[in-house]
């Protein structure tokens, strides 16, 4: 049994899950309290990130280490794409999923970490089908829809998961393993491992511009194993109250009846972005292909 | 009696659990709601984060209705901690009691069950410690130690008749050992 493999069965105790993003401990403790099953400890939120401009880069270990004194979920921590020695720094601080987020701007531009090499399980983002078999083969053990984080708009989250459901579904009933290996420019040992499988061989969850209940069971709806919150929670009205709301609405995503009571006076969610008016450069999911 | 087993849902591994009933060939249904659960004559209490499923179950009234469950119960990592909420005279569970995700293993372990030896092959994911407090009623099924430490650890434990608690994922590896004997139950 490989650290592999032991790290694909942490990510499945998270399914049916929502794993928040948060800033420091007093919203990580929110966070838990509401009935998150792991947060995110990062300096900024996506949407603030996008604000500020600059280089976005891991969050000083200070914090990380405040996150998870603060709570007993799962806390899981960025680095930059390809940024090996952040990668290394969150291993060593032992959390307990390292996120290479295009979030952050990009360290390497050609490479991805050398995911099977790090101990700690490691989650990617994917747009289309090609970079979710890539990632899986650098050895992600979770991959998440990139969407448009900071947006609070779950139109890109939503393309992304159509767009790997439809393509995973066109694999299975491959017959040229070769052929499909070199398109997706991946190892042929991985695709029969996903044919065998009839499916992805780790979860996939949903992430990037999910900012109300109904997003999240949209998602659901959709194929998500689990959903992922950013900026949504803390850029409401209500953080507590939202972020209670987006736990129920996991739990009974295919419950309209349900879903109604739990969307019921929230307060103003975060405002959001059309994603039509952000300039290709300002578009997060064009990083690390 | 022809048995249906329900998985308690929604947040954690209900799906490699239910993965292990199907190719066994028992009808089986993840549960949300207390009312779900009339009818079951097993229940499985999956592994994923134990404060999330406490507080989802409360709210459903899915955890008010464990608790008045008769039938045999199985609780898998945070389904152990669960049942030993519910039990607490008898046992207790130690969180997290091996160390964070870095720190979780493979074990292969003898697995004893009406007189027969068996391998329980599982994954232990940021396991919980099983202490017993009263060993009157306990039944040890499986049972490890660690590099280096003589003391041993429970994986697999009875306590009475109906309550199953592991700390360890067999169903993560696809090994059904442990849901055979649970179903003999």
């Amino acid at each position: 049994m490989s650290r592999y493999e032991l790290n694909i069965g942490l990510a499945r105790q998270l399914c049916g899950g929502v794993i928040m993003d948060v800033v420091n401990s007093d919203q990580a403790k929110i966070a838990e309290n509401s009935g998150a099953c792991a947060v995110m400890a990062l300096e900024r939120v996506p949407a603030d990130i996008r604000s500020n401009g600059g280089v976005a880069r891991m969050s000083d270990p200070k914090l990380i280490e405040e996150i998870r004194e603060s709570v007993t979920i799962p806390v899981m921590a960025k680095c930059r794409i390809g940024h090996i020695a952040e990668a290394r720094m969150l291993e060593s601080i032992g959390v307990d999923f390292i996120d290479e987020s295009e979030v952050l701007t990009p360290a390497d531009e050609e490479f991805h970490l050398p995911k099977h090499k790090i101990e700690v399980p490691t989650v990617c983002g994917a747009r289309n089908l090609g970079e979710a078999l890539r990632r899986i083969d650098e050895g992600a053990a979770l991959l998440r829809t990139k969407g448009e984080a900071g947006t609070g708009n779950v139109v890109e989250a939503v393309r992304h998961m159509r767009l790997i459901k439809s393509e995973l579904k066109n694999l299975l009933s491959e017959k040229n393993i070769s052929s499909a290996a070199k398109e997706h420019r991946v190892s042929e040992d991985l695709i029969k491992r996903i044919i065998k499988n009839n499916g992805l061989t780790v979860p996939n969850f949903a992430a990037g511009g999910i900012a109300t209940p109904a997003d999240a069971s949209l998602m659901m709806t959709l194929g998500a194993e689990a959903v992922f919150v950013g900026s949504g929670i803390f850029k409401s009205e209500n953080p507590p109250l939202v972020a209670k709301a987006i736990v129920d609405s996991v739990n009974h995503w295919n419950d309209a009846a349900k879903l109604v009571d739990i969307s019921r006076g929230l307060g103003e969610p975060m405002k959001g972005l059309d994603i039509h008016l952000l300039k290709q450069e300002e578009r997060l999911q064009e990083r690390g292909v | 009696m022809s048995r249906v087993i329900g998985i308690a849902g929604r947040q954690g591994n209900c799906q490699e659990h239910k993965n292990i009933l199907d190719s066994l060939g028992f009808k089986n249904k993840i549960v949300i709601d207390g009312k779900d659960i009339k009818g079951l004559t097993h229940l499985i209490l999956p592994g994923g984060e134990s404060t999330t499923q406490e507080m989802l179950w409360r709210k459903t009234g899915l955890w008010q209705e464990i608790k008045k469950f008769d039938n045999p119960v199985l609780g898998t990592c945070a389904g152990a901690i669960h049942i030993a909420k519910i039990k607490k005279n008898s046992i207790t569970c130690t969180r997290n009691a091996f160390g964070n995700q870095k720190e979780s293993f493979y074990k292969e372990m003898n697995f004893f069950f009406q007189d027969e030896k068996k391998t329980l092959k599982a994954m232990f994911i940021r396991a919980p410690k099983i202490n017993i407090s009263n060993i009157e009623k306990v039944k040890i099924l499986s049972s490890f130690t660690l590099k280096g430490n003589e003391e041993e650890h429970i994986a697999v434990m009875k306590l009475g008749e109906r309550h199953w608690l592991s700390s360890c994922h067999p169903e993560a590896v696809g090994d059904d050992t442990l849901h055979k004997a649970f179903l003999k139950s």
